[in-house]
């Protein structure tokens, strides 16, 4: 009975998105992370000001996988269990 | 103003504290109290080894020397950390699941327990990891001679760089054989160690932020006259080199999940994903606040420190220089504090490795050819780490004395981060792709090392060193294509971008067709799929506890591996010795010394033994993983083998049961003949006698009628009683109820016997009889009334039946030593083969039943006589007339 359902329920949905969310993290980490290289080596810059930038960036990519998981810790399979992959528990055989 | 002598009694009070502390969380832990130790909050202080000296003094030196580009060190891990559900969650649970022990053992584990791929992971480790070592000790070194050096500083004295760092060494390495060795199991957590380290973290953090503080609020006033110092600063502008920049953002994130003693704290010591969930945030934010003062400290160091100090040393000097003596001490523990902690997580990653990746195969070969040892291999393993810390450290306290101690920690960290990179892809493919192959594997990390080796880490001794100058600027035989820091003649970029590239390229690109072209063994396939696919398979893995059930998957995996008898037989036995019944004994080490035995027989010692301690140690393995294991060929032998008993058993079965049956319809036919048989027997003679006894009964009949009358009903009566008689013999036989009369005789005369009461009868018929009487002259002990018996009636048939015209009865006797042969053969046309079987059962008369004047219970009587004589009666076919032969035993 490992066959992925078409739909879940509302609380599974959401765990999904929630899912979703901390793995574009990463993504959109590196790419503000990217993004000084954009006119790197033509424009003259302050180090104050991109040290601000990217501490900047820095502490919101925490808060945001702070809250993640924050919220992913909710559930009752505990903050690393995946709806889709068989549960510890469930045997299927 | 700071006393050199106060210095160096605070950093021996703070060694001791490190010890007591280390002592009293072993203590915690075995008094089952350390359930603090698996919090996460511990978990995220042990992975702050990530920040070593280099962080804690180099960062600001980096700073100092270009810039931001600093922060890509920690920018890195971070997006690794914040991305955990990407990679981090499937390598904790794989580690878990295959009870992987270090990262040469996950490289290994995964392409099929390959051991040639352990030693080559093992030797990059190492190789990587020895300059970072010497990079700690020289950090240390640095920071005494600072304070032994400086103008604000008391009673320095100059000390000799290089014995200072043995002593560290010795130091390092006392400690961590005392608390990193405790126990054999890597997967165990070392909790001496993790407490002393989760201090340590706690004392860099403080310290540097110390620091922070002082040069912000102290010195600098304020933020905003700091971003003024930053502005005015040698590192006002930043001169970003984009790539650079992307490459050390990759490196760092390759390195933080490769590094050895990364792995282990990441990896080996999780004890619960919940750590990593928690870490995913708390660890970038340990190290955004080791970052966060870096700049301003290098700008104030840069603005108010004499030029040419060394930048590497600005943490510790700024607060010298403004006379804060007890926060210099602070900063030299905290940097005390990064050095010792790395130096004693790696050496013991390392030492795991070496043990289990170079040593055992050594052992575990040496022992096969050699005398059969049996030693304890718990013991080896324990001093095979032992004398692994003891060389790694002496490694490392060799490259500082050779290197010198000259090149900025900055650049000394990079270089050991590019070599162990070039683990990435095979491990990375070996979590995502089930093509990945050992071959493939071994390709990358070979050709990723060598170009490493030669485009960074030798030309890092300088140009006295193993690479020239020379070759530098012109290529080696002045092949100018290959110089090893402008490969294909592209010139121009920085030399770790250079060797990162082309490194990682080749290594990739030869991981991947060396994957694509060759064919993996059946293992690796398996491994493969476990790791590919660690979430489908290790869902239930909990819940092992010992007993009954943990036999029972012991017994399970052992018929796997020894085939289903074999191992029921060792199971059940050891059970017997243990003085119980059934199949599951008790688990104790004997048995499981016993079982590893028998099981490396067709394993091989070093899997069996993972095997074994898989089930009996773990909790998280599961009987379906340890199938895995065992050859995919020898599962479908197995399987296969299964099946052929099987069917052979069925169609052995079917035989029989066609044979009974067979025999059930032949008897059931023969109980419908016996009745016919009796009745009719019993009628023939109940008739006559009937129709005379009424003819008598009327009377008027003369005297010689009724004499004649009463004469047939007479004989009538005698052959319904001997009828009868012969039945009764008969059953009582066939019984068993009945009672020899043993006794010592001689055989002629039980054949003189026979003869004269069966070669003549009352129906007129005689038969001549031949004998040797010397032959017969035998001691017989048996009931020779019984023997009689049988001789009459054979001899009685022979008259009776016998249609020579001169009727003649052979008796021979041969006695053969173990058994008296007694043969009866006449003369006469014999008995057909078709009737040969049938002559001993019950009323099986050939011929007329009126003519014969017998029941036909003759033979069946004698067959039984004789087995209970212990003899046999057989026909002897082939004598040219009929001929039986009478067993008896002597």
């Amino acid at each position: 009975m490992g066959r992925t359902p078409t739909f879940l329920a509302r609380a599974t949905y959401r765990r999904r998105r929630l899912i979703d969310a901390l793995r574009v993290m990463p993504v959109t980490g590196a790419l503000l992370f990217l993004v000084p290289m954009l006119g790197a080596g033509v424009m003259t810059r302050s180090t104050a000001w991109s040290g601000v930038y990217l501490f900047g960036v820095w502490i919101m990519l925490i808060l945001g996988a702070y809250l993640i998981v924050r919220n992913l810790a909710r559930a009752p399979g505990g903050v690393t269990s995946d709806p889709l992959e068989a549960g510890p528990g469930e045997d299927e055989d | 103003m700071v006393g050199f002598n106060l210095l160096v009694v605070v950093a021996l009070a703070y060694v001791v504290l490190l010890f007591l502390v280390a002592f009293w969380g072993d203590k915690q832990a075995r008094l089952g109290k350390g359930g603090w130790l698996r919090s996460p909050v511990v978990y995220t202080l042990s992975l702050s080894i990530y920040c070593t000296a280099w962080t804690f003094y180099g960062a600001v030196g980096y700073a100092a020397r270009s810039g931001l580009e600093f922060v890509t060190i920690y920018l890195g891990p971070t997006l690794v950390m914040v991305g955990w559900w990407w990679i981090l969650r499937k390598l904790v649970r794989i580690g878990r699941a295959q009870r992987i022990t270090s990262i040469a053992d996950l490289i290994s584990s995964r392409y099929g327990k390959s051991t040639a791929l352990g030693v080559i992971v093992t030797l990059l480790a190492v190789i990587g990891t020895t300059p970072y070592i010497a990079l700690q000790l020289q950090s240390v070194v640095l920071s005494f001679d600072v304070f032994a050096g400086h103008a604000t500083v008391d009673g320095g004295q100059a000390a000799n760089p290089k014995a200072t760092a043995f002593w560290i060494a010795v130091g390092l390495a006392a400690f961590t054989v005392l608390f990193g060795t405790r126990n054999l199991d890597a997967n165990e957590r070392h909790h001496g160690v993790v407490t002393a380290i989760a201090l340590e973290a706690v004392v860099k953090l403080v310290a540097l932020l110390a620091v922070g503080v002082f040069v912000v609020w102290g010195v600098g006033g304020g933020p905003g006259e700091i971003a003024r110092t930053i502005e005015t600063s040698d590192i006002a502008v930043w001169d970003m080199q984009a790539g650079r920049w992307v490459t050390m953002i990759f490196l760092s994130a390759a390195a933080f999940l490769t590094l050895p003693r990364m792995f282990q704290v990441l990896v080996v010591e999780n004890v619960d994903e919940t750590q990593l969930a928690t870490a995913s945030w708390a660890f970038p934010l340990y190290m955004f606040a080791m970052s966060l003062f870096v700049i301003p400290i290098a700008a104030v160091g840069l603005s108010t420190l004499p030029a040419g100090s060394n930048p590497d040393l600005y943490v510790l000097t700024v607060p010298l220089h403004f006379e804060q003596g007890g926060l210099a001490m602070l900063t030299f523990l905290g940097g005390f504090s990064s050095a010792t902690s790395m130096v004693i997580v790696a050496s013991i990653a390392l030492s795991t490795m070496v043990s289990n990746h170079i040593v055992m195969p050594i052992w575990l070969s040496a022992r096969s050819g050699g005398a059969a040892m049996s030693g304890d291999v718990r013991r080896l393993v324990l001093i095979a780490r032992r004398f692994s810390i003891m060389a790694v450290l002496g490694l490392g306290w060799l490259y500082y004395s050779l290197s010198g101690g000259g090149a900025a920690l900055a650049s000394i960290g990079l270089i050991s981060f590019a070599g162990v990179a070039q683990v990435l892809p095979a491990m990375v493919g070996g979590l995502y792709w089930r093509g990945a192959t050992r071959v493939g594997a071994a390709m990358g990390l070979i050709l990723g090392f060598a170009i490493w080796a030669y485009a960074l880490f030798l030309p890092s001794f300088g140009e006295a060193g193993i690479i020239s100058s020379r070759v530098l600027a012109e290529g080696p035989f002045g092949i100018g294509w290959l110089r090893p820091q402008a490969f294909f003649g592209i010139t121009g970029i920085d030399p770790v971008v250079h060797a990162i590239f082309w490194s990682m390229t080749a290594n990739t690109l030869a991981f991947i067709i060396g994957s694509i072209l060759s064919f993996p063994r059946p293992v690796e396939r398996l491994q493969g799929a476990q790791f590919v696919n660690v979430f489908e398979h290790s869902a239930r893995t909990q819940g092992w506890t010992q007993g009954e059930v943990e036999s029972e998957d012991l017994l399970v995996m052992a018929q796997r591996i020894m085939g289903a008898r074999e191992a029921q037989e060792l199971f059940q036995e050891e059970t017997a010795r243990q003085g119980r019944e059934g199949y599951l004994p008790e688990t104790t080490p004997d048995f499981l010394r016993t079982l590893e035995r028998e099981l490396s027989g067709a394993v091989g010692a070093a899997t069996a033994h993972a095997m074994v301690s898989q089930i009996v140690g773990g909790a998280s393995v599961s009987v379906e993983d340890l199938m895995a294991v065992a050859d995919e060929t020898q599962q479908i032998l197995e399987y296969s083998n299964q099946l052929e008993a099987k069917s052979e058993e069925l169609t052995r079965t079917m035989r029989q049961l066609s044979e009974a049956n067979d025999k059930l319809t032949v008897l059931s036919i023969q109980k419908d003949a016996f009745l016919s048989q009796i009745s009719h027997e019993l009628r023939t003679p109940m008739t006559s006698i009937r129709a005379f006894s009424e003819i008598l009964k009327e009377g008027e009949l003369g005297e010689g009628k009724t004499r004649e009358y009463s004469g047939v009903i007479q004989e009538e009566a005698i052959r319904l009683t001997r009828l009868l008689d012969d039945l009764l013999d008969l059953s009582v036989l066939e019984a068993g109820q009945v009672t020899l009369n043993v006794e010592t005789g001689n055989l002629g005369n039980v054949i003189d016997r026979a003869v004269r009461a069966g070669a003549s009868g009352s129906d007129g018929r005689v038969i001549a009889i031949r004998r040797v009487k010397s032959r017969e002259d035998l001691t017989i002990e048996t009931d020779t009334g019984r023997l009689a018996q049988v001789f009459i009636n054979l001899i009685a048939n022979a008259r009776k039946y016998c249609d020579a015209a001169a009727p003649e009865l052979t008796i021979d006797v041969t006695d053969d030593g173990d058994a008296i042969e007694i043969d009866f053969i006449d003369n006469g046309g014999g008995i057909p083969p078709a009737s040969q079987s049938v002559i001993f059962e019950k009323f099986s008369r050939l011929s007329d039943q009126q003519k014969a004047g017998g029941a036909g219970l003759g033979l069946a009587i004698c067959r039984e006589i004789m087995d209970k004589l212990g003899g046999s009666i057989a026909y002897l076919p082939g004598q040219g007339g009929a001929a039986f032969r009478v067993t008896l035993p002597r």
